[in-house]
């Protein structure tokens, strides 16, 4: 097992009533940096994210985190993880600070900082709001304050970006790189957003149709294929299935 | 575990419960009196005959209870642990570092508890209230003798746990299902169907001890499926 590696999977596969959705996908995503994970709508993102946390168990195949089984050790890795999938659930009527506090108490966590990460994620003027009234950019704030506020090893983080004006993109992708630089953290984050993904990561999945085609670094697609957007279109229409039709 | 009980209640209040509770409690004081008083007010029906001996008013009275303490059982099931676990909600609890199965115990021994306590305390200040008056101006021809209210109270306790057990059986259906309504449907067809059985004998007696039984024994492989489901569920 290699040390410096954060998470691996091995030929992880997830069947849906019948349909291999995740077919036989391997990542490996190095400690300490930034993993931006690439693919187009219903590619497989979310669920991969998913089998990670253990939200999904494998049908076949096998998922390590931080040198922990998904299956057996889940809630080891749940405790070392902080997460971000899809839309985020939080306590409607109590205020953000006590949505963190409560969850700092779900998490067992003793060094945790409230303040801190409502600071990181620019919420502590209005952290005494109910969440119910929280705008779609303010919640999406609050669930990656929620996910750092235990200081886990590992973000897995699900479209972080969503419902972020330009600024707050600035912002957390500053957070992001400076959490990965000083604080020792590793970065798993999902995006459509192309330029926000080579601008962030270290390296970069593509997933095609539940299986990862390849990884490689921001700096080897600009000398291998010049950009990325014409990397991502030849890459997600493999074969030219999608051509179009008007 | 019972950190978990407080963090619950911490983020859902009881507070609607604790007045669901006073508002029951009335409407059976009310309701107990208004069987106590039937024969006197029709004295010519002979089948208003079983409302003129203790044992059977109070008997009626904690069937009645049962039935509407196992509703609101599951109408607290409903809010703590079918809508938190239905759709994207759940993915919250299952990020949490904690044992699927523990927290969803948690839930149930808090609904557990609140059912069969709050029936007993509001129960028990019914019972306290109606057999002061009854002592002093009673409405009942029956004799009022130690032994019969000590059998009230100990009714009261059976039925207690019953309405509690109830609400377990029906939070079972509505989580296969993952709806509150079916939840209190179920509630509400199974405590009607316990009352019938239990009225069958008016007195209290084994009959009440079988149906505890019954229900505790049903209980015991609905904790382990519960346990199965949420251990198995992908959200
Ligand atoms: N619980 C489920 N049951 C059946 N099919 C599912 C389930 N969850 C996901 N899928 C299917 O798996 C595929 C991948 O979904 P996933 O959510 O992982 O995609 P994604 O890459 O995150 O897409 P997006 O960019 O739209 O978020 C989709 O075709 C979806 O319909
Ligand atoms: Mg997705």
């Amino acid at each position: 097992m290699n040390n410096s590696l954060a998470v691996t999977t091995t030929q992880l596969t997830k069947v849906f009533s019948g349909k291999e959705i995740i077919r036989g996908c391997n990542i490996s995503v190095q400690k300490e940096t930034i993993y931006g994970f690439l693919g187009k709508n219903g590619a497989g993102k979310t669920t991969v994210f998913k089998l990670l946390l253990g939200l999904l168990s494998p049908t076949s195949g096998k998922a390590t985190v931080l040198g922990l089984d998904s299956v057996k050790d889940n809630i080891d890795i749940l405790r070392k993880t902080g997460s971000l999938i899809e839309t985020p659930i939080f306590y409607e009527h109590i205020s953000a600070r006590e949505n963190l506090k409560l969850h700092l108490n779900y998490m067992k966590a003793t060094n945790g900082n409230i303040e801190e990460a409502l600071k990181m994620v620019g919420l502590s003027d209005i952290s005494e709001q109910p969440v119910s009234t929280f705008s779609i950019g303010m919640r999406q704030r609050l669930a990656i304050a929620r996910a750092l506020v235990h200081k886990p090893e590992l973000l897995i983080l699900d479209e972080p970006m969503n419902g972020l004006d330009p600024m707050g993109i600035k912002e957390m992708r500053e957070l992001f790189s400076y959490l990965v630089k000083h604080e020792k953290y590793t970065i798993l984050l999902s995006s459509h957003i192309l330029s926000e993904i080579e601008k962030i990561s270290d390296s970069i999945g593509f997933i095609v149709d539940g299986k990862v085609v390849e990884e490689i670094t921001p700096e080897d697609i600009k000398i291998k294929h010049h950009t990325i957007e014409d990397y991502f279109m030849k890459i997600t229409n493999g074969g030219f299935k999608n051509e179009k039709t008007y | 575990m019972k950190k978990l009980i407080s963090l619950e209640l911490k983020r859902n209040s009881l507070k609607p419960y604790y007045i669901a509770v006073g508002i029951i409690m009335i409407s059976m004081l009310g309701f107990l009196y208004l069987i106590a008083a039937m024969p006197k007010i029709d004295p010519s029906e002979a089948d208003l005959e079983i409302f003129s001996s203790y044992g059977s008013i109070i008997m009626i009275n904690n069937i009645i209870g049962s039935a509407i303490f196992s509703i609101l059982s599951a109408v607290m099931a409903s809010k703590f642990i079918i809508e938190e676990y239905s759709g994207k909600k759940a993915i919250l609890l299952f990020s949490y570092p904690i044992s699927r199965t523990k927290i969803l115990d948690a839930k149930i021994l808090m609904i557990f508890s609140y059912t069969v306590l709050s029936m007993l305390v509001s129960g028990g200040i019914i019972l306290l209230i109606f057999f002061t008056t009854e002592s002093l101006f009673p409405l009942c021809s029956g004799t009022l003798t130690f032994g019969v209210i000590l059998n009230s109270f100990i009714s009261l306790f059976f039925y207690a746990l019953i309405a509690g057990l109830l609400g377990v059986i029906s939070l079972w259906f509505g989580f296969v299902k993952k709806s509150v309504a079916v939840t209190i449907v179920s509630s509400c067809i199974i405590s009607s169907i316990i009352s019938q059985i239990s009225a069958m004998s008016l007195t209290f007696n084994y009959f009440t001890i079988i149906v505890l039984i019954i229900a505790f024994i049903a209980v015991i492989p609905i904790l382990g499926n519960l346990h199965k489901q949420v251990k198995k569920m992908e959200v």
